[in-house]
């Protein structure tokens, strides 16, 4: 058994943050949108809130490997729980009048993570193509009572009341809901790359890859797919409460609809799901090409998604952020 | 039960039937092209949408009656389905199951996006004189459309039921359902066998389209919501059971239009997902499926 | 009926087969496994101590595979009992029998393909470790089964004879005081064979408990201090390797009856 032994020094190393290079240098790119295209800055917004739901998404379906296709939910939950509790008219007695949105956010979040916790649990113990199909489920479920039920508005959906400001910062002024866009999209970042060099992030990689053998090594891969769920689930909340802000005005017909889930995996997947960046880049490229059809066409700019998918799942599974993948090496170390 | 009561009732179950019908022979494509291939097909209901505007097309162009359309959808919907299951589902190889789903996914929006961009966003319907026309039965009040709907779904499913069962193909067919190696290993063309599925899994959508056409609107994104009742059916029903699907059908057009008389109307497309989310939970296998494995 | 030839026992390098003794560490009661109509294991029972090497053997479709199945926890025992240090484990998923000290490979190697060898290991030893800590003992495991020089290799890449060695490093890293091995040998050359089995000893020698499944006999003959045989679901002999060997329904059970 006499392999030769690597230098000293030389010892390879798997625990890394990732590619923290290629993070801060995207981070700096979007940094500086506005000050080049301060003009399209609801783009921008837009742009990057969909960035940290691809993100968000990616915890579930990229590291642990299960397809949801009922993300807008979570967009809901964090959209109307901020909305709910900042309209005076609104908000439910015992807590007094309205709740300023931080908190309103933060609450989102709890909520969010509970329902994933409460549906995953229910749910994961179920072969894949189910868990999909529930996740459609429950996300139309969600849709038809924020429709029919007249506390959250009905099928007009809400308005966004004043809000008090953030350290003096308008929450309206689209400069600073892009911070609040560009934080979002550090913090999804930040948590893929601690994930990298965590213990739960190689026993969510080992659930992906096979459940069995992750069993034979101590892993119980429902309770690490209900984190993983719920994490995603907090995070995408954290971005529909945002989102809420920046429509001002949102109804259940197209926040909670199943394209906006759709968009939001597809983002994720043409982008790469084994990539830390993939899902900002897909969500940042397929916005773009969202807009150039916008303009050439009017409409049926989703045709890019359904063009771009297809493509990458015949010939590029890994994404556009797979195809710069040194050759040879596959995801593990470089993920 | 008084009079009106029970008129009202027969009426609910009998649109429920005939609206069930057309669940079953949306679901049966599904359960088909999943029983035989594992393959959820997120494109089912934009291949339904084909059906509804090739229909709408011809019409307007030739002013050809809707149900002969049926002559030109039909065997459109199986060339598209052979087409794209050799060209696109069977280059996915063992990535099969999860690619599958992407795949069609991808086509779905392609299709549904196409027919946007050549027919227009606005909702779209068929002026045809029996539209609205009705017949009576016993105080029961129902629609010729809606019957003959029902009527093409039995023929469309019984001749499914002849092919697999009375023909060398339909042994073939079911030969790769229950173990493709196997028979493979015994001269079946699996691969054939697999294209042939898939094409007749979008005919039917696409039949479906059709007799759906004179009863509904058109409108590009109309496939999104069959898609979702194909799925609650196969569910319903057990994921390749056909038979199951029938009844699956049955069941959810009955729960539908029940819960819309006797609960809510507004609720009605609830009913029928919160009858899906209890069946994947505790009965995932379907309520006439075997038991499906457990992790 | 005259004794066949069997192959000449080669002689490994190392220590002599010794014969542990204390309290089981391993202990299974009549364990049956019903599968529908089939009865897979019938009214199976052993004992393993700390230290000692117990070998399972049998012709194909003997239910090894199910009983080791059930003595891991992937299959429940349709009856019966299975008590690892004084515990009742019968009921206990795989994931709590790894933190409770047993560990095994899989016949068909599992290695997590996406992830590189020494990311593999580390998966394991994060059971027990954390931080750069885990990463230290994987990488101390790599060099005890000879992996390091492919650390960072995709596991996906790896030779069959490396990625059985992977297999038993992912064993090894959950630092277990049961080593459940599934045919980590049969298929590998003499060379690699001759490595396993110099490793296998030194680990039993170290206190690890093993259960071993294997088809090749001499293997078996010279590690195991225990050997049970079995034959269509039950257990047709047990005890001293040679004793087994030489038993005529073993014998009978491998070649066939001479009037077949």
């Amino acid at each position: 058994m006499t392999t030769a032994a690597p230098l000293p020094g030389t010892r390879p190393r798997a625990l890394t943050f990732g590619n923290v290079w290629l993070s801060l240098a995207l981070l700096a790119a979007l940094l500086l949108y506005p000050f080049v295209f301060g003009k399209a800055l609801n783009f921008g917004v837009a742009t990057l809130i969909f960035a940290g739901f691809a993100m968000s998404w990616n915890v579930l379906g990229g590291w642990a490997g299960q397809l949801s296709l009922g993300h807008a939910a979570f967009v809901g939950v964090g959209a109307y729980t901020l909305t709910l509790l900042a309209m005076p008219e609104r908000v439910p007695a015992f807590l007094g009048g309205p709740v300023a949105p931080w908190w309103g956010a933060l609450i989102g979040m709890g909520l969010a993570a509970l329902l994933a916790a409460v549906w995953g649990g229910l749910t994961f113990r179920l072969r894949g193509s189910y868990f999909v199909l529930s996740t459609i489920a429950v996300a139309l479920v969600l849709r038809l009572v924020a429709i029919n039920s007249t506390w959250t508005g009905g099928a007009e959906g809400l308005f966004m009341p004043e809000l008090p400001t953030l350290f003096g910062l308008d929450l309206f002024d689209r400069r600073v809901e892009y911070g609040l866009a560009f934080g979002f999209v550090t913090l999804t970042l930040l948590v893929t790359h601690l994930l990298r060099r965590s213990r739960l992030g190689y026993a969510l990689q080992a659930v992906r890859e096979d459940e069995d053998g992750a069993r034979a090594l101590g892993i119980d891969p429902a309770q690490m797919k209900v984190i993983a769920f719920m994490l995603s689930a907090a995070l995408t909340a954290l971005g529909g409460s945002l989102y809420a802000i920046y429509l001002q005005a949102f109804e259940p017909h197209t926040l909670l609809e199943l394209p906006l889930s759709v968009q939001i995996a597809l983002m994720a997947i043409i982008g790469g799901r084994a990539s830390i960046q993939g899902p900002v880049v897909g969500a940042v490229l397929l916005s773009v090409f969202g807009e150039v059809f916008r303009t050439l066409f009017a409409s049926a700019n989703l045709l890019i998604y359904g063009v771009l998918i297809l493509v990458i799942t015949l010939f590029a599974p890994d994404g556009i952020m797979g195809l710069f993948r040194r050759r040879g090496r596959k995801l593990g170390t470089a993920r | 039960m008084d009079q009106v009561a029970l008129t009202a009732l027969l009426q609910t179950l009998a649109q429920g039937l005939l609206t069930g019908g057309l669940y079953a022979l949306i679901g049966t494509g599904l359960s088909l092209i999943f029983g035989v291939m594992q393959v959820i097909n997120f494109a089912h209901g934009d291949f339904l949408a084909i059906g509804m505007f090739i229909t709408l097309a011809l019409f307007r162009t030739f002013h050809l009656d809707p149900y002969f359309s049926l002559l030109v959808a039909a065997p459109f919907g199986f060339a598209l389905g052979f087409v794209i299951q050799r060209l696109v589902l069977a280059r996915l190889g063992d990535r099969l199951r999860e690619g599958s789903m992407l795949a069609t996914l991808g086509l779905g929006l392609i299709i549904s996006n196409t027919l946007l961009l050549t027919f227009g966003a606005q909702p779209q319907s068929i002026n045809v004189p029996y539209a609205t026309s009705t017949f009576q039965l016993g105080g029961v009040q129902i629609s010729i459309p809606l019957l003959i709907a029902g009527l093409g779904t039995a023929v469309a499913i019984g001749g499914l039921n002849l092919l697999l069962y009375r023909t060398e193909l339909g042994r073939a067919i079911r030969a790769t359902a229950q173990n493709p190696l196997g028979a493979e290993l015994q001269g079946v063309k699996t691969g054939s066998i697999q294209a042939i599925v898939f094409g007749l899994g979008v005919a039917f959508a696409a039949i479906a389209g059709v007799l759906l056409m004179p009863l509904l609107y058109a409108f590009p994104t109309v496939g999104e919501n069959y898609t979702t009742k194909a799925f609650i059916v196969t569910v319903l029903g057990g994921l390749g059971n056909l038979p199951g699907a029938i009844v699956g059908g049955l069941v959810l057009g009955m729960i539908e239009s029940l819960g819309a008389f006797y609960i809510s109307n507004n609720y009605r497309d609830a009913y029928g997902l919160i009858a899906f989310l209890l069946v994947l939970l505790l009965r995932p296998e379907g309520l006439f499926g075997r038991t499906v494995k457990r992790v | 009926m005259t004794t066949p030839n069997l192959p000449e026992l080669t002689e490994f390098p190392g220590q002599p087969v010794r014969v542990p003794s204390g309290p089981p560490l391993l202990a299974a009661e009549g364990i049956t496994v019903r599968f529908g109509g089939v009865t897979a294991v019938k009214n199976v029972s052993l004992a393993v101590r700390p230290g000692e090497i117990l070998g399972l053997i049998g012709p194909n479709g003997a239910g090894k595979t199910t009983l080791f199945n059930a003595l891991t926890g992937f299959v429940r025992p349709s009856a019966g009992r299975v008590t690892f240090a004084g515990r009742d484990v019968t009921r206990v998923p795989p994931q709590v029998r790894a933190r409770m000290g047993m560990a095994r490979t899989f016949q068909v190697e599992r290695p997590f393909e996406d992830l590189s060898v020494l990311e593999n290991v580390l998966v394991a030893s994060f059971l027990r470790h954390r931080g750069r800590a885990a990463e230290d003992r994987a990488y101390a495991v790599l060099e005890r089964v000879g992996l390091t020089d492919r650390a960072t290799q995709p596991a996906a890449e790896l030779n069959l004879a490396r990625r059985r060695r992977l297999e038993l490093a992912k064993a090894l890293a959950l630092e277990p005081q049961m080593l459940f091995l599934d045919e980590s040998i049969a298929g590998l050359n003499p060379p690699a064979q001759q490595e396993m089995v110099a490793l296998i000893r030194s680990l039993a020698a170290s206190g690890l408990g093993i259960v071993m499944v294997e088809h090749i006999m001499h293997v078996i003959m010279t590690l195991s201090d225990h050997v049970i045989c079995m034959a269509f679901g039950e257990l047709l002999a047990e005890g001293h390797p040679q004793a087994v060997a030489t038993h005529p329904d073993v014998i009978r059970a491998y070649l066939g009856d001479e009037n077949d």
